[in-house]
């Protein structure tokens, strides 16, 4: 009897984990799905030295065909379309079975490595080299009727600093931190804070934004984002970053504000010791309101005072 | 007769057990699957009343500083990433969170079919767009076509311009887009980290970005989070007008994702 209500309670623990649990490795079916790691690369080297890198591609959907490619990384984090672009032969892969540039066939659920190698000759220009590592399917043959077919491309960042001593200069500078020196008591704090990379190579902001106020503060955390050589970037803070769509102010702050408020912005290059601080000061109070307060008090005393001397005239 | 009927119960117990354990172990170790042993990184430590098994054992971690020096540190980690003395440094392992992560993305289906076009008939195609970007620090997907939609006698469906009027619809920016009589190809997208252009109404579309006019692929989802996954669905649509050359119009559009850098 006992092992009976054993078997039944096992069976219905069974059967709930077959249904309601799914796999760990989703796939997808009549589509295309793919998975690549690591997803991005950060590599300081030596030249002369070399370095290796297994990326791992992964079909999770219907069986493709895959082009590896090397492409130039831009700015803004795309994958550069001009077409003269070559890669740097020092950067290149060990596979016997893929080549850049050759398609292959990855079914379902299957794995394949690419290597790829790092190996800056003697004399190769100590800077930064801003390269992607990507795979392009190839479209599946048209039907007989109008259609658009779907190419999908998915890429790893491969951000690459050639160095001999590994002391490149790190600088920045804060190009833009605008925030209202007045604000209305009930609106947001909206402040908007650039930064430009005024150093020999690129690098992460890490610190965050405080704010000080009559009563308690508030600490913000930057994300880590990486600014490139000569690049300009706005700074957002992981709260912005979580909240919306497309953050067009690196913090904002809704609530109820009165009085002076310092904030300040402070981050490191890295985790280095080049340390970038600036702090504004601005005041909250609800001019807002009592604009509107005045304006009636204002309205109401002119009023009175018509009345008044329209009874003194009536009187005399 | 009743112990016959115990073992019975025993024996299809034991065997249900199996089955369980078979399908729902991800894999086998490779030894017990008959392949070659692999090498693994690990900390052993054991003592006479204690025995530790563990891939790691960090003695210490986290920021330290003073005047002149800052350090972020993980001791005792066994695949350590830095091997300055072999003159390269390749960020691996605790303190590059996005080492050992996986990037996804998928789009479904592969083919919007559009089957046969009748004009002022307008045709909508749905497709999924989904990413996983892990501990990565956010993403950005982009949208483009290597051409408007043509037939190989060279015919074509021109890009949408939405309602035309006082403000058309761009690559970069989605206007109205509900006339029947308003004729061309473009899309529309939903979700939590589309543009914001598109947020503001269903019937909100812009054209693709054409390779052949050597266009940018536009953005169509990007986020600054990280260990999200996100899901979009971009709506085709594709409206004819009567004069249009009889054919079966193709193109290719292609998506195109990486993790935030």
């Amino acid at each position: 009897m006992k092992l009976k209500i054993l078997t039944t309670l096992f069976t219905l623990v069974f059967l709930a984990d077959l249904f309601l649990f799914p796999a760990k490795h989703q796939v997808f079916a009549q589509g295309l799905s793919l998975s690549i790691s690591p997803p991005i690369l950060e590599a300081l080297i030596k030249p002369g030295k070399s370095a290796i890198q297994a990326y791992k591609i992964t079909n999770d959907g219907d069986p493709v065909i895959l082009t590896p490619q090397i492409g130039e990384l831009t700015e803004d984090g795309s994958i550069s379309q001009d077409p003269n672009f070559t890669v740097e032969k020092w950067i290149n892969t060990l596979n016997t079975d893929l080549a850049l540039g050759q398609p292959f066939l990855l079914d379902k659920g299957e794995t394949r490595q690419l290597i790829v190698r790092i190996n800056p000759p003697q004399g190769t220009p100590e800077k930064d080299y801003y390269r992607v590592i990507y795979f392009t399917t190839t479209p599946n043959p048209p039907l007989e009727s109008s259609q658009s077919s779907v190419s999908q491309t998915i890429g790893s960042p491969l951000i690459v600093t050639v160095s001999a001593s590994g002391l490149l200069v790190k600088s920045a500078k804060i190009s833009k931190f605008q925030i209202p020196e007045i604000l209305d008591s009930f609106d947001p704090i909206n402040a908007d804070i650039e930064i430009t990379n005024t150093g020999k190579t690129y690098f992460h902001p890490v610190g965050k934004i405080t704010l000080v106020g009559p009563v308690g503060r508030g600490d913000y955390n930057l994300v880590p984002n990486a600014i490139f050589i000569g690049q300009t970037k706005r700074l957002l803070t992981t709260d912005n970053a979580q909240e919306s769509l497309e953050p067009s102010t690196t913090i904002t702050l809704p609530g109820f504000f009165l009085g002076k408020y310092i904030l300040t912005v402070d981050f490191t290059l890295d985790q280095g010791t080049t340390r970038i601080t600036q702090a504004k000061i601005f005041y909250a109070f609800p001019w807002k309101a009592g604009l509107v307060i005045f304006t009636f008090l204002f309205s109401i005393f002119f009023l009175r005072r018509g009345k008044r001397n329209r009874g003194n005239k009536k009187a005399h | 007769m009743t112990s016959k009927l115990m073992v019975s119960e025993k024996l299809w117990f034991v065997c249900l057990l199996i089955l369980v354990f078979i399908l729902t172990t991800p894999s086998l170790p490779a030894s017990l699957a008959g392949g070659q042993p692999t090498t693994i990184f690990a900390q052993d430590m054991s003592s006479q009343n204690y025995r530790l098994d563990g891939g790691n054992f960090n003695m210490t971690s986290g920021n330290k500083s003073s005047t002149n020096f800052k350090l972020s540190d993980v001791v005792g980690q066994t695949a350590a990433g830095i091997f300055a003395s072999k003159g390269y440094i390749i960020q691996a392992g605790f303190l590059n969170g996005a080492a050992g992560e996986t990037f996804s993305f998928s789009v479904i289906p592969a083919i919007a079919d559009f089957q046969e076009l009748t004009p002022n008939s307008p045709v909508e195609r749905t497709l999924r767009i989904t990413i996983s970007n892990g501990n990565a620090t956010g993403y950005s997907v982009r949208a483009s076509e290597n051409e408007p939609l043509s037939t190989l006698a060279g015919a074509q469906i021109t890009d949408t311009v939405c309602n035309s009027g006082a403000s058309p619809c761009t690559i970069n920016q989605a206007t109205k887009w509900g006339q029947n009589t308003a004729y061309g190809f473009g899309y529309h997208m939903t979700g939590r980290t589309v543009p914001r252009d598109f947020t503001k109404g269903d019937n909100l579309f812009r054209p693709f970005a054409a390779t052949t006019r050597n266009e940018s692929p536009a953005i169509i989802m990007q986020s600054e989070a990280k260990k999200v996954v996100d899901q979009a669905t971009m709506t085709l649509h594709l409206n004819i007008g009567p004069n249009q050359a009889v054919g079966q119009y193709r193109n290719v559009i292609s998506f195109s994702a990486l993790v935030g850098v």
